[in-house]
């Protein structure tokens, strides 16, 4: 089987997931207590044509059946729909949201694997001494910690008692933002780091075990060429790792665009579950789930490119 | 016409981070030391930036009629009366208004006024925007107060007459920036259904005007320099939301905002503690109140509503769960709503006059005994997870009744599920939790004691139907003088409290902090219903 069938897979895959997703989303919305009318119209009084029209506009009163086959109708001809809570194309919520998350997802990663794969190679190095120590308690301190109370933390620290950077907000221009945007990243990577020297550190270790780093030393290679060896071995349950960190983080903006008061689409995700907002949830959950597939997809090319002997199509060893 | 509790928005927020942030406060604290260095000269402000606690999704607040809105559509768009610091309506865009009968209103236009985009403000714009309302099948949040409007008309080029089906005093209020935001005719036909929305944008006669807004982000206001009221104080406002407190406590430690609105009462000690930053304190005209359905076992039986009212510990309630941030509700109207109608000695002497049920538990449990459930029971009461406080109060009473043998389970519940239980009206007792949005005393009243307004969705959600009571309501609703409009209603609040379908808590009170920078004049309840950006200015 080659690219064509693998991709072919891939997608079908990609697509009934989103389809079975987008049921669920909208049932849990509709089964949660609550409606759109209350909800826009608070505790204030309202006339019976008030709540009436608030329902026809929003076709509540049609069958649950109904109202999801009109969303589905109308995402199959590429509409969106209607943002409920704003009354903006819900496409073009998401067009000016994503870019931030992106950048943020992307920007941590960034972080998280500058900081994670290196500490992870110096523990497996100096494994069973101090640092390796330090470094599997570090790693052990940062996945436990969670991402919006790191966030606060480092806000106190180099926001505040240092100046370094600002408190809140996305910033103005390509430097400033990427300044901005350095906390609440940072916030994200730290978990991923942690997760990144786990995996890294072991892999590591297993590879320098084998016969032919042995060899390879035993013949008089340098170091650093041995060392060369061992990490393109480990690198596929880093690609793995790299994967999670991935996914993890498009997870994590939620409490960290919180956090920050950054506009992506973690935070619009929060505002627009409790409103019932439901054209911009389900929006939402199909935008995640197709870059989650896409991350999960790009992961397992990775993979062939790092060892020749994964083919795509075949099982992964 | 209440509001909904804070916003929506911020209640998921709070729910998620409630849990972990409470070990914060100290650490938070403990950044007292550090001085950063002055970012602003002193003197002169030339961009005001302000927190909000949470983000709008629409500036028109016609159609999200969330207090922060308010805060921002305020700034550029304006009604035809405002309202003074003392709670009584003044001219704004109408330089007058006469109640010709009971029936008719007529307003008169300010002459030269314009809108922000440079066109005169005419009759036939503000009776567009009133029709955006009082139209038939109208969905906004305030097409509620018109809905007893006859017919709206230009009578003059400056000249506008509202008439009425059936006579209402408190109609006087619906033109007012509660349920009245005017815009012009122009904008409401180009920009339809997209008015408040980032592209439509808002077009008002305010001191201000939109030139960005990003949800969840920020809006941006550029002054407007034609603005009939003079000169704003600021060329720019920067309006960012900010939902996590402790975010917004280093933002304004850090100097990067100079006002912010709704500092959270167990917050304050840490934000007193920031050098030269002003905290106003002011009633924010909300409401929490017990309510008993009086159609359902055995809340309908007034023993018993006497007993839970006896079990109340009100002053405690106030002083240690609101730490003194709020005062203790008598009755269902605060004392600062009586603007134009009582005055001050008439508000106190008619508030003592109201029957009382004070803290006595050996009274609850007398109560309790003469009742048809001598033994005691159980019931649910919920509360909206964005009002922790009235979870705190609410398991005080449920501690104070369980001594006189009544179970009461307290749960915490999403907003959207307690606004929709509200309107059930299935509950035997309620949590209610009004913001007011007119200084109109009737305003609550006749929502919770108005025998129309029982039923599911009707807003008496006590389902108390007195004849006489409706009847005194009915009075004050069609007199046209206003001390006898205060009379009835005062005297329907003194029946009313005699079979006590509530028992009032508290009335709160909200916090905003100013920064170093700035400073506010006549900061008060009514503070921000208006152009409340043009009395900051700078120190």
């Amino acid at each position: 089987m080659g690219w064509a069938g693998f991709l072919l897979r891939r997608f079908a895959g990609t697509a009934a997931v989103v389809l079975l997703l987008s049921v669920g989303v909208f049932l849990l919305l509709y089964l949660a207590p609550g409606s759109i009318q209350q909800t826009l119209l608070g505790t204030r009084p309202a006339t019976a044509e008030t709540i009436a029209a608030i329902q026809a506009r929003h076709h509540l009163n049609d069958p649950v059946a109904l109202q999801y086959l009109r969303w589905f109708g109308d995402v199959l001809r590429g509409d969106l729909g209607t943002s409920i809570r704003t009354g903006m194309p819900v496409s073009d919520m998401l067009g000016q949201r994503l870019p931030l998350t992106l950048a943020l997802v992307g920007y941590g990663t960034l972080l998280a694997a500058l900081a994670g794969i290196p500490l992870g190679v110096l523990g497996a190095l100096r494994r069973g001494r101090v640092t390796d120590r330090l470094v599997v308690t570090a790693g052990v301190v940062g996945l436990s910690a969670p991402p919006f109370a790191v966030g606060l933390l480092l806000l106190v620290v180099f926001a505040l008692w240092l100046g370094w950077f600002p408190v809140y907000g996305t910033g103005q221009g390509a430097g400033d933002q990427l300044w901005h945007l350095t906390l609440p990243a940072a916030a994200l990577a730290l978990g991923a780091v942690g997760l990144l020297i786990r995996f890294g550190r072991a892999a590591l270790v297993r590879e320098m075990e084998q016969d032919y780093v042995v060899f390879a030393r035993a013949r008089g290679l340098s170091g650093p060429l041995v060392l060369g060896y061992a990490m393109r071995n480990s690198l596929v349950p880093i690609l793995t790792a790299a994967g999670l960190v991935v996914t993890g983080m498009l997870a994590g903006t939620v409490l960290v665009e919180v956090t920050f008061a950054l506009p992506g689409l973690g935070s619009l995700l929060v505002d627009s579950v409790t409103f019932k907002d439901v054209p911009v949830v389900q929006a939402l959950a199909l935008l995640l789930t197709v870059l989650i597939s896409g991350v999960n997809l790009l992961v397992d090319i990775g993979y062939s490119i790092i060892d020749p002997r994964v083919r795509l199509g075949r099982s992964v060893s | 016409m209440a509001d909904l509790p804070l916003s929506r928005r911020s209640l998921l927020r709070s729910a998620a981070l409630a849990g972990g942030l409470a070990s914060l406060p100290g650490l938070l604290a403990a950044c007292g030391s550090t001085t950063p260095a002055p970012r602003r000269q002193q003197g002169s402000v030339d961009v005001l930036r302000v927190a909000l606690p949470s983000s709008i999704g629409s500036l028109d607040a016609g159609k999200e009629a969330g207090i922060m809105n308010y805060v921002v559509g305020l700034l550029v768009q304006e009604a035809l009366v405002g309202v003074g610091q003392d709670g009584s309506l003044h001219p704004s865009l109408a330089e007058s208004w006469t109640r010709k009968d009971a029936r008719t209103y007529v307003y008169k236009l300010r002459a030269g006024v314009t809108f922000s985009d440079g066109a005169p403000l005419t009759a036939q714009d503000v009776v567009a925007s009133l029709n955006l309302h009082a139209k038939k099948g109208s969905s906004t949040a305030f097409a509620y107060a018109y809905a007893n409007v006859d017919a709206i008309e230009a009578t003059g080029p400056a000249e506008v007459t509202i008439t009425l089906k059936s006579p209402d005093a408190s109609f006087a209020w619906t033109p007012s920036p509660g349920t009245l935001l005017v815009t012009s005719e122009k904008f409401i036909e180009a920009t339809g259904e997209r008015i408040g929305t980032p592209e439509g944008k808002l077009l008002g006669t305010g001191p201000y005007k939109v030139a960005e807004f990003a949800p969840d982000s920020h809006v941006t206001l550029e002054r407007n320099d034609t603005w009939w009221g003079g000169r704003a104080p600021f060329r720019q406002i920067k309006i960012d939301f900010i939902p996590e407190e402790s975010t917004r406590l280093l933002a304004m430690r850090g100097e990067q905002v100079d006002v912010a609105l709704n500092v959270p009462a167990e917050q304050l000690d840490q934000w007193q503690t920031i050098p030269d930053v002003q905290l106003k304190t002011a009633a924010d005209r909300s409401l929490v109140t017990l309510a008993f359905n009086t159609a359902k076992k055995p809340w309908d039986d007034v023993h018993v509503r006497k007993a839970v009212a006896h079990a109340v510990d009100r002053e405690g309630i106030v002083r240690s769960v609101l730490r003194g941030h709020g005062t203790v509700a008598t009755t269902i109207p605060d004392p600062a709503q009586w603007g134009g109608v009582l005055d001050q000695a008439e508000v106190t002497s008619l508030y003592a006059s109201i029957p009382q049920y004070e803290f006595d538990l050996a009274k609850a449990k007398a109560e309790l005994a003469q009742s048809a459930t001598p033994g005691g029971f159980s019931d649910v009461l919920t509360y909206p997870s964005s009002g922790p406080q009235l979870g705190r109060a609410a398991l005080t009473l449920a501690e104070n009744l369980k001594g006189i043998g009544i179970t009461l389970e307290v749960k915490e519940v999403p907003l959207e599920q307690w606004i929709a239980d509200l309107g059930k009206h299935a509950s035997g007792i309620y949590l209610g939790w009004y913001f007011a949005t007119t200084g109109d005393p009737a305003e609550y009243v006749n929502q919770l004691l108005h025998g129309s307004a029982t039923g599911a969705n009707g807003t008496n959600i006590a389902e108390y139907d007195n004849a006489e009571v409706t009847r005194l309501l009915d009075d004050a609703k069609g007199g046209t003088d206003d001390a006898v409009r205060g009379k009835s209603l005062g005297e329907a609040l003194v029946k009313a409290a005699a079979d006590v379908p509530y028992q009032p808590l508290w009335w709160g009170e909200a916090a905003t902090a100013f920064g170093k920078a700035v400073t506010a004049d006549g900061f008060g309840p009514y503070f921000f219903v208006g152009p409340w950006a043009s009395k900051v200015a700078a120190r």
